[in-house]
């Protein structure tokens, strides 16, 4: 136990010590918990009083003798299932089993289980944070359909219980993913995770949001009752254990103990029996064919290698894509006079302001990858711009080629095909200076530590919101002038603010970044943060 | 034979405190140059000066009679470095990277590709296809030479490069190297295990707090220190005795 307590201390140490190596002051363990409770509640609050309304009338709906609000907690304890399965495994499998600072806690005079015991903690800590949103939800269940205190006691233990299933569970999977899979496939994988947890998120919301009436809630989740309430799922087993049911109660408690026992046993032991570094290494040489371009060629296909590769370019590229269809099926749902024209008008521009504001961290991303290999880079026989243009043409190219064929999809369900080329072909030059501004805030605010995930440091953050923020209004107001929507009741008004001054703003934009950029030596950002 | 690295007045501070002091030395074509010394003697950071990732404070730099300030480009299409701690995109195979390398050094396909299959033959690669962010250390330094040596630069900078290798491949290395020094190229090569140095290097220069101390051949070094083995010339000129060695060990 006391090695236990050691292990998660130097851990939080760890962590606490990370500001410190940006060379600001160490932040105490207890501001890291005001902040992350500062989180919580903003997040936890609006959700409460948003399911609060909505578990009040679906108590009341009651199909094949289980209310709504039952079966509305067992969809969202299915959702929690997946979602922490979904994005603890990885997190396990690279911080549990495949860790190289387990392999120095192996050689320690420590006992295996000790240490996975330890991290496992360590990775729930860092990824189980979704499965503590789903406690308003419950607060608000009981609140709404007025459970008595012991009750209210037994539901939270409960879901103690139900997350240990599934982290037994994600243990397990981890141990297989750790088997077979290559530690930079997991670390790739686990980024996507987020990204089908976003989409899942907003789909669930989008489904809340279309059922506008209790007549269409009562049919469309009456399809679900033969599904979802499956006496062998664990998430029905929960909702039976709430209502205090023995068959309830009982498998939940029974399946949670096997289920930690057996993966306490096998997992402690598999930390020890290793994972591969180096899958299948071909006996014999292969003869291959290589591919050989010119320099500048060769950069930018490099640089589109490496943006398809990082998840985390990728998930900004996606943004921009899916946007405009949720604004769609609102429109949809809405069904007024000229509300999927709207719709589609608004869904373009939001596109066009998404990928303005994110062109300069996809760049920061990209810059960061080119800095970490710095030095292999400086002894190539290529000027210093040429990386620079490259990753710049990169990034401009993906966020218009991910314009222009969401716009073009858009376009042939819904017209407006000469709007969408328009606010395409005016946005690329403001991506293109946004995209250099990215490298410049990589150089002037780099964050050292954060890899391709997190380029910039909190004020490069800041100043790289504002700066995309500006971009983004000039690319904004382009596309709105061509939209033909009218705002201001003069036309030559309209010509000055919504097309002239953005012009004019971007080429001040372009002179002032071009500016910065000559001034600074990119390749070196992190001996300029450390003087 | 002709000088394919000539240093003159080399300097380099960082803020006030001075990494190397004015240091002067060649390196001619066939030649093999170990460059020793402790650590934070200035070894890294001249060698990083020498291929055009640091800019030197003061003096000149001459590789294959270009000054690398005024013509770092084309000194950096003639030179190949070979890091002690490659660090490499992870998210490329090596092949890719290997192609990228060949692209932007405008290397003939055909040539290119023969010379692959030839070191991995000899380095046992067979792991080209994989991410080199699942490579171990011993495999990113193959990539790393590999990508180095397909080129066969006319000046060749080695930090450490032994490092990591295994016995086999350490030991076609530094065949390999003889045989392309042999051939009229100049290897600059770091290394700590001394038992390299004395076996390789046709001459040694010892830097220490960033001076050179000490320059020429081991039978120019040995007369000058006389003692035999370069480990105890090494500590002498360092500034250690056998007998303070034996002292700490006593010690602890």
């Amino acid at each position: 136990m006391n090695k236990l307590m050691l292990l998660i201390r130097y851990k939080l140490k760890m962590w606490s010590n990370i500001p410190l190596r940006r060379g600001k002051r160490r932040i105490p363990l207890s501001l890291y918990i005001l902040i992350l409770s500062g989180v919580f509640i903003g997040i936890s609050v609006p959700l409460y009083l948003f399911t609060l309304d909505l578990f009040r009338n679906y108590s009341t709906i009651i199909f094949n003798g289980i209310s709504l609000a039952d079966l509305f907690v067992e969809i969202s304890m299915i959702g929690i299932f997946v979602l922490v399965i979904v994005t603890d495994t990885p997190a396990i499998a690279l911080n549990v089993f495949m860790s190289e600072d387990v392999d120095f806690l192996l050689s320690l005079p420590i006992k295996q289980s000790t240490i996975f015991i330890s991290k496992n903690l360590e990775t729930i800590i860092q990824g189980g944070f979704p499965a503590l949103f789903v406690i308003p939800l419950l607060i608000s269940y009981a609140n709404a359909t007025m459970m008595p205190w012991y009750r209210i006691i037994v539901m939270f233990l409960m879901y103690i219980i139900y997350f240990m299933i599934i982290n037994s569970l994600s243990s397990m999977i981890a141990l297989g993913v750790s088997k077979v899979a290559s530690r930079s496939g997991t670390q790739r994988f686990m980024v996507f995770t987020s990204l089908i947890v976003y989409v899942l998120s907003i789909l669930l919301m989008s489904t809340i949001g279309s059922l506008p009436n209790e007549k269409n809630l009562t049919e469309a989740f009456a399809s679900y009752i033969n599904t979802i309430n499956l006496p062998f799922l664990p998430s029905t087993w929960f909702i039976n254990a709430v209502n205090l049911r023995i068959d309830g109660i009982l498998p939940l408690i029974i399946t949670s103990a096997i289920l930690v026992f057996v993966t306490y046993r096998i997992s402690s032991s598999g930390i020890l029996s290793g994972y591969s570094q180096m899958k299948s290494a071909t006996k014999h040489v292969k003869r291959r064919n290589y591919n050989l371009k010119s320099p500048t060629q060769a950069f930018i296909s490099k640089d589109l290698k490496l943006m398809r590769r990082e998840p985390s370019i990728l998930f900004l590229l996606i943004y921009p894509a899916i946007f405009p269809f949720f604004l769609l099926i609102g429109g949809l749902m809405r069904k007024g006079e000229g509300s999927i024209a709207n719709a589609l008008t608004g869904g373009i521009l939001i596109s066009i302001f998404i990928s303005s504001m994110y062109t300069i961290i996809a760049t920061a991303s990209l810059i960061s990858i080119e800095i970490k290999v710095g030095e292999f880079i400086k002894t190539l026989p290529v000027g210093n711009r040429t990386p620079l243009w490259s990753k710049a043409f990169v990034i401009t190219g993906a966020f218009a080629i991910v314009m222009m064929i969401t716009f073009f999809i858009l376009s042939a369900f819904f017209g407006g095909l000469i709007l969408s080329v328009i606010t395409v072909l005016l946005s690329i030059p403001v991506l293109l200076i946004l995209s250099f501004f990215g490298v410049y805030a990589t150089v002037k605010w780099p964050n050292s530590i954060g890899g391709a995930r997190r380029p910039l440091n909190t004020t490069g953050n800041f100043v790289s919101m504002g700066i995309g923020f500006l971009g983004a209004m000039i690319a904004t107001s382009e596309g709105l002038y061509f939209s033909g929507n009218r705002i201001l009741f003069s036309p030559v008004y309209e010509f000055l603010i919504f097309l002239v001054a953005p012009i004019v703003g971007e080429i001040i934009m372009a002179f002032v970044i071009f500016k910065l950029l000559s001034k600074i030596d990119w390749a070196n950002p992190y001996e300029i943060e450390n003087k | 034979m002709t000088e394919l690295v000539k240093v003159s007045n080399l300097k380099k501070n960082f803020g006030t405190f001075t990494a190397v002091k004015s240091i002067n030395f060649s390196v001619k074509s066939g030649e093999i140059y170990g460059f020793l010394g402790p650590n934070g003697a200035g070894k890294t950071t001249t060698i990083r000066m020498l291929t055009g990732i640091l800019t030197p404070t003061g003096g000149k730099i001459e590789i294959c009679g270009l000054d690398l300030l005024t013509h770092p480009l084309e000194v950096k299409s003639q030179i190949g470095v070979v890091p002690d701690e490659p660090k490499l995109y992870e998210n490329l195979t090596g092949q890719e990277f290997l192609e990228f390398v060949g692209s932007i050094f405008s290397m003939d396909k055909n040539e290119m590709k023969k010379r692959i299959e030839e070191l991995c033959d000899a380095f046992e690669i067979n792991f080209l296809e994989k991410f080199i962010g699942d490579y171990s250390h011993g495999m990113k330094q193959k990539l790393m030479l590999t990508s180095v040596l397909m080129r066969r630069p006319k000046v060749i900078f080695l930090d450490e490069a032994t490092v990591g290798l295994d016995a086999k491949s350490a030991k076609i290395l530094k065949m390999l190297l003889r045989k392309y020094a042999d051939e009229g190229s100049s290897i600059f090569m770091t290394t700590h295990v001394l038992e390299i140095a004395e076996k390789m290097c046709d001459r040694i220069g010892i830097i220490n707090a960033g001076e050179i101390i000490a320059e020429g051949t081991l039978s120019d070094l040995r007369n000058e220190s006389g003692k035999q083995s370069l480990e105890d010339i090494f500590l002498q000129l360092t500034g250690s005795t056998d007998e303070e060695v034996r002292e700490i060990i006593q010690n602890l």
